[in-house]
């Protein structure tokens, strides 16, 4: 059986990149991640005016 | 989620409503089997759930006309209502939910002929840690929340179908696809860089409209203008000292001409001349001041003459029409009507002497011209002074053109005498007399020819200072936009580099996710399946099995029972690994849960021993709660050895059939004995639930 395949090979953190970031972008990141939860079981949620407010509200 | 106990009323084959059904907990015995024969309602068991959580029922099972048990709708009269319902209690993260979904029938003539009466009717209930119950009316929502309704092939499945994972029609392959994404988050990742993207388009499409293009020009013709400005004001510089040196020169000319005897009484004359022409030059510098200031106060009462004569014939007529002056008060008018009786002493009654008062009312209108009255006197006052200024402003110009022209004129004569002396002392015969004048008259060209570019030149400075301010102003105000600029970009580059960061983290979570749930599947195919197979998870998330060959794997045609072990080895991996990254909080928000039901009909159902054992063993075991719905001879043998010690629960489906040569199916429940199909008392069919 093939199973040579293993993550553990691999230590990269999967989530790195989005712990990484500046505060703002940490923020904003974790604000969308949290409304796409939500939206989740919508099939095609209307997520733009929300975003762009995150990310205004982020960047001032 | 743990699904803590299930209801039915009326619903397919259970007639009236069937007790609690409550299901065996996570633990040591976390698995709930329900007993039943062929078409004692295992199916709508398992369908009861997913139509009462997201109204979806298994393929070809459930028509809406034939949710109602008939032989409710059989007992029921002739235009009753009958319901039919599922309640399903369960919890999730500390709270406890009550869901039920409703479809009204009204029956006809005949049972047969049963109209639904609209659309079924969801009610979702749920308590907190508080206790307290609060109805929830966005039921999809919150549902969806727990567990979204395209995960529930995952949980919710027909063993009879379940090689649909493997073999998936076409249209079913993205929904599986999706599922797996969504319960791993991947979709999440996917949506937010969808989303996060649409929302740069939106930051791009403002910073484009602030823009900066006009800011750039205008910066850039400011700086060509100053630079033309300090140009012309170093040549206006240049120019003074040009004439201050011009003029230096010929005051030395002029010395020297005054220090030669045959010529200073010419030169004395000529500078007594050059003082009067200052003193005229001067004078009229001083006219013209003055006009322009007469102008400039009194110049528009020239234009008023027909204002002023259209005002008083407004004026006249209305004298001449008695309006003015107005001699009587209003006040006084309405006194007298109030009081009803004129100054003549006559009765000014309503009714009878209404003529009398018509006509004292009419003085009302006019003694309500007072107040014209008045503004008309003012303004008759202002509209003279007016003519008293035109009159003044014609003297006092004509005044000023006198002195204008005397001063013109002398300015000319003195001219002429100052070009005789000049000429006189061009041609004169003494030494040096001559070259002097010439050389002074050159100079003079000299300081024409400078003062003439020094005006055309403050006239550009005028002009560019004039442009400066409108671009100053410009300026300002596109700092303000500037600044919102600067934050639109700013934004602009905080969307990117989250765009940047999500996709790095969802390329590299989809490949450890594969990774890891490719090892997941193979570990547990092995172990169930005797076959040399190895099960590959496809780009797609589909599922295949390859057959190694040199080390190549190759696509091999699976049959239908290896089709089923590899899809709930498929399930079984997917929820072990989502249990797995939850408790190593290796995730991202997603379907937030700890606990995974599944609830599965006839698992076994084409399976041959070796297998029925192995899937008994080992996928009961991956999820916290089993929910088993099974026939007499997929229990027997292999599968109650397996699973005998760690059921929860047990319930028997007693299925009631009308007909009279019925063979007895009975199972073994331990040492009980249990019939599954009994004789009906009546002339349907239907089925009853009891606990073993």
């Amino acid at each position: 059986m093939s199973d040579s395949t293993s993550s553990n090979a691999n230590p990269i953190d999967a989530f790195e990149p989005l712990k990484s970031g500046p505060d703002h972008i940490r923020r904003i990141i974790e604000k969308v991640l949290k409304l796409e939860q939500e939206r989740l079981y919508q099939r095609q949620p209307h997520l733009n005016d929300d975003v762009v407010r995150i990310i205004k509200e982020q960047v001032i | 989620m743990r699904l803590a106990s299930l209801r039915l009323s009326n619903f397919r084959q259970f007639r009236g409503t069937t007790p609690e059904l409550s299901f065996a907990p996570p633990g040591e015995r976390p698995i709930t089997v329900f007993f039943g024969t062929n078409g004692a309602g295992k199916t709508a068991l398992l369908n009861a759930f997913t139509w009462t959580l997201y109204g979806v029922t298994s393929r070809g099972f459930l028509l809406a006309d034939q949710v109602v048990n008939k032989a409710a709708l059989r007992e029921a009269k002739k235009s009753d209502t009958v319901d039919a319902w599922v309640e399903i209690k369960f919890e999730h993260l500390d709270c406890n939910y009550v869901i039920r979904r409703t479809q009204r029938v009204r029956r006809g003539d005949t049972e047969a002929d049963a109209t639904l009466l609209g659309d079924p009717v969801t009610e979702l209930q749920w308590a907190g840690p508080d206790g307290r119950w609060r109805s929830e009316t966005s039921v999809q929502d919150t549902i969806g929340r727990i567990l979204p309704e395209d995960l529930h092939t995952y949980f919710f499945f027909d063993g009879e179908r379940i090689e649909r994972l493997v073999q998936p029609r076409e249209e079913e392959r993205a929904d599986i696809a999706n599922a797996t994404r969504k319960l791993f988050s991947l979709e999440i990742l996917d949506r937010a860089i969808r989303h996060v993207s649409a929302a740069k388009r939106t930051l791009e499409a403002e910073y484009q409209r602030i823009g900066d293009a006009k800011t750039v020009l205008l910066i850039e013709e400011k700086r060509k203008v100053e630079d033309t400005v300090a140009h012309k004001q170093q040549r206006v510089r240049e120019l003074d000292k040009n004439i201050d040196g011009h003029r230096q020169a010929e005051d030395e000319i002029q010395n020297r001409l005054r220090n030669l005897q045959a010529v200073r009484q010419i030169q004395e004359r000529r500078e007594g001349l050059q003082d009067d022409k200052a003193a005229r030059s001067a004078s009229l510098s001083q006219v013209r001041s003055e006009v322009s200031a007469l102008l400039s106060s009194r110049a528009y009462t020239i234009f008023l003459p027909d204002a002023c004569d259209t005002y008083r014939r407004v004026v006249d007529a209305m004298r001449q029409r008695g309006e003015l002056p107005a001699g009587i008060k209003k006040q006084f008018v309405e006194d007298l009507l109030s009081k009803n009786e004129c100054i003549c002493g006559r009765s000014l009654d309503h009714e009878r002497e209404t003529d009398a008062r018509a006509v004292v009312e009419s003085w009302k209108n006019r003694a309500g011209l007072a107040d014209v009255e008045e503004k008309a006197i003012r303004m008759g006052g202002e509209v003279k002074q007016l003519e008293v200024y035109t009159d003044q402003f014609w003297v006092q110009l004509d005044h000023f053109e006198e002195r204008r022209t005397a001063d013109r004129q002398e300015l000319s004569r003195i001219e002429e005498n100052l070009e005789r002396i000049s000429e006189q002392l061009r041609h004169s015969g003494e030494e040096e007399v001559g070259p002097l004048e010439e050389r002074r008259r050159q100079i003079l060209k000299a300081i024409e020819g400078d003062l003439i570019e020094q005006g055309s030149c403050r006239e550009v400075m005028k002009g560019h200072q004039e442009r400066l301010r409108e671009i100053e102003a410009a300026l300002e105000k596109h700092q303000a936009t500037e600044a919102k600029q600067q934050l639109a970009k700013r934004r602009l580059d905080a969307a990117r580099d989250v765009i940047e960061r999500i996709e790095k983290s969802k390329s590299r979570f989809e490949a450890k996710f594969r990774v890891d749930l490719t090892k997941k599947l193979r570990t547990l195919f092995d172990k169930i399946s005797y076959t040399p197979y190895v099960p590959e998870i496809t780009e797609e998330y589909s599922l295949c099995l390859r057959e190694s060959a040199g080390g190549m794997p190759l696509p091999v045609a699976a049959s239908q029972g290896e089709s089923q072990i590899l899809s709930l080895c498929f399930i079984g991996a997917v929820i072990e690994l989502a249990r797995e990254y939850q408790a190593r909080k290796e995730r991202l928000p997603g379907p937030d849960s700890s606990q995974y039901p599944v609830v599965m009909d006839s698992p076994f159902g084409s399976l041959g021993p070796t297998y029925r054992r192995q899937v008994a063993d080992h996928i009961t075991r991956l999820a916290d709660q089993v929910i088993l719905m099974v026939t007499n001879t997929q229990w027997r043998g292999e599968v109650e050895q397996s699973l005998s010690g760690r059921i929860g629960k047990a319930y028997i489906l007693q299925y009631y059939s009308p007909k009279s040569d019925l063979s007895a199916e009975t199972i073994e429940v331990g040492v009980a004995s249990y019939e599954l199909i009994k004789g009906s008392p009546n002339d349907f069919e239907y089925t009853t639930v009891s606990e073993v």
